[in-house]
């Protein structure tokens, strides 16, 4: 995969800019790190886990300042003190299954629901503080920066991605640069051409590795 | 967390209109909250909940306008004392209340017609939906103001257990528990009217180690902390005898607070900013770009609504699938009231 100061050269080149007197250099790293959001949040390439401190007799725990401000979504908990992973349940489960006040029962956390983006929801709920929970999220891919070495060209170290993200990246990159020097239908063009680079790098995404073929009536597939 | 100068700043670059030739601040920051609004009421991202005590109904003015020139404690308005007034005052008028404090309410016997508790609760104004409401820690079930007409003729007034509530008949930002909650005596004496908790002797909450000397009081065990993430705590409403609404509501505006979105989110409104921009008439004016922007935010909205759903997403709902001690509910029972009744027609 080319490195971000390869993509950004071609890209200057493309949009015929080698001067700099449309676009500064904080453009192309504006544009390229929206084209990295753009793919990391269609693809979730990128997963990771934060520990979480709980508060005790709380069943929800605001997740503002505690998950990174480029998480995307919670894929899975895993309980340290059970060592488990908890299973995703529902509000509406709770209050059919377990019945009245069950946000007051206590005990070794088994299921975890969501309230919004921000309000993790646990039960049962915890007896102290000392009871955390790892937290396992899809993310941003990680940006770059105007004096990172990437865009100055000083190592050509490359993204740790596949190489098919590089032309992704270039296409959006044209797209974006082109639409804000109005050049609409230009613009507009390379878009489709970005968009139909989507579903390959999903598909690179999610088959990945053969998955094992255990037939289950009505299991995911 | 992105600030709404953030915001603006970034579009004002990416536009190549740092000058503000053709769009103002002003305009570029009304359009992001018109799509942080349209965002937060379409995907219902943001969770809140709002507490509604059932304390006996006190009052001490009867005109709105009269809160200005008060010095002591706020309470309730009121226009009525009696229940049988009812039907004699206009609509809107609140009560009924006879006295003026919660607490003489323990100094009048049956006979004196003792206040009730309210019967009403007011949701925020940025408000969304309602998702779930308790009255102590039991799910109440929705109802539609009609089936209630129908079913219990007196729900408006009848004292006693708490089992529905109803969003019809009261205008749009009330919520009417059904029946009547019995009132309960505050248990906690709030001296002075403004200013955070700075300790907790009730609710069994005295025995919390404190951490530091000084500051409000910032998170209590079983306290949902409503409206913000920071700050310190006004006023505590406990479950028992109380009344939960759980509910989405719209984000702050940003001309004070910032985003309660993710980075990534912001992205979106961005795009809602842009289309509005576009299509503003004059030299910015673009419908291409314009319909291309709003297209993009209504992406970005759909992908919101699938990740605030994502859950059902890693529940395996599959027959012989381990599920522990639950059990599968659905159609476990019926509606409550079989939806809204139909006119005959022949």
């Amino acid at each position: 995969m080319d490195s971000a100061a390869q993509t950004i050269e071609k890209v200057r080149l493309r949009l015929e800019d080698p001067d700099g007197v449309f676009f500064v250099p904080g453009d192309y790293v504006r544009s390229y790190n929206d084209a990295l959001d753009e793919i990391s949040e269609q693809t979730e390439i990128r997963e990771t886990s934060v520990f979480v401190k709980r508060k005790k007799w709380a069943v929800y725990t605001d997740l503002r300042g505690i998950l990174p401000p480029n998480a995307l979504r919670i894929t899975a908990i895993w309980n340290p003190a059970s060592e488990k992973w908890l299973d995703p349940t529902t509000v509406r489960e709770m209050d059919l299954s377990v019945g009245r006040q069950w946000e007051t029962n206590v005990g070794l956390t088994r299921w975890w629901f969501m309230r919004g983006l921000w309000h993790l929801g646990t039960y049962p709920i915890a007896s102290t503080d000392n009871s955390p929970l790892r937290i396992h999220y899809t993310t941003r891919l990680d940006h770059i920066t105007d004096s990172d070495s990437r865009v100055t060209g000083h190592s050509s170290q490359p993204l740790d991605l596949p190489p098919d993200f590089a032309v992704a990246i270039e296409n959006y990159m044209m797209y974006d640069l082109l639409a804000e020097r109005k050049e609409v239908k230009k613009a507009l063009d390379f878009y489709v051409k970005f968009q139909e680079q989507i579903p390959v790098l999903k598909n690179l995404a999610e088959n990945r590795t053969r998955r094992d073929r255990i037939p289950r009536m009505g299991s995911r597939r | 967390m992105i600030t709404g100068e953030g915001f603006v700043t970034r579009i004002q670059r990416k536009m190549d209109d740092e000058g503000e030739e053709i769009w103002t601040r002003s305009f570029i920051l009304s359009a992001g909250q018109d799509g942080y609004d349209r965002l937060c009421r379409s995907a219902e991202c943001i969770f809140d909940v709002e507490m509604f005590d059932s304390q006996p109904q006190g009052g001490n003015h009867t005109r709105d306008f009269e809160v200005a020139y008060m010095t002591g404690p706020i309470l309730g308005r009121f226009n009525f004392t009696r229940e049988s007034d009812r039907e004699f005052v206009t609509d809107g008028a609140r009560g009924p209340t006879n006295h003026t404090r919660p607490s003489d309410a323990t100094h009048m016997t049956v006979t004196d017609h003792p206040p009730t508790s309210r019967t009403l609760g007011r949701l925020p104004s940025r408000f969304v939906s309602v998702d779930r409401v308790t009255h102590n820690w039991l799910r109440l079930e929705p109802e539609l103001d009609r089936y209630l007409r129908l079913t219990r003729t007196d729900y408006q007034t009848l004292q006693g257990g708490v089992y529905s509530y109803s969003m019809d008949q009261d205008g749009l930002f009330w919520l009417r528990t059904v029946g009547v909650p019995v009132r309960r005596l505050p248990t906690v004496v709030i001296s002075g009217i403004r200013g955070g908790i700075r300790r907790i002797t009730d609710f069994a909450f005295d025995q919390e180690l404190i951490l530091g000397n000084y500051g409000g009081i910032r998170s209590v065990p079983r306290h949902f902390a409503s409206g913000s993430q920071y700050g310190g705590i006004r006023r505590i409403v406990p479950d028992d005898d109380n009344t939960r609404v759980e509910l989405f509501r719209l984000g702050k505006p940003i001309s004070e607070h910032p985003f309660e979105l993710p980075d990534r989110a912001v992205r979106y409104v961005e795009w809602w900013a842009m289309h509005r921009m576009y299509s503003e008439p004059g030299e910015g004016e673009n419908k291409e770009l314009a319909g291309h922007f709003k297209q993009r935010f209504e992406f970005g909205v759909s992908t919101i609504k699938k990740r605030v759903n994502a859950i059902n997403r890693e529940r395996t709902m599959a027959m012989g699938s381990k599920r522990l001690t639950r059990r599968d509910d659905y159609l476990e029972m019926f509606p409550s009231d079989f939806g809204r009744t139909r006119p005959f027609r022949g």
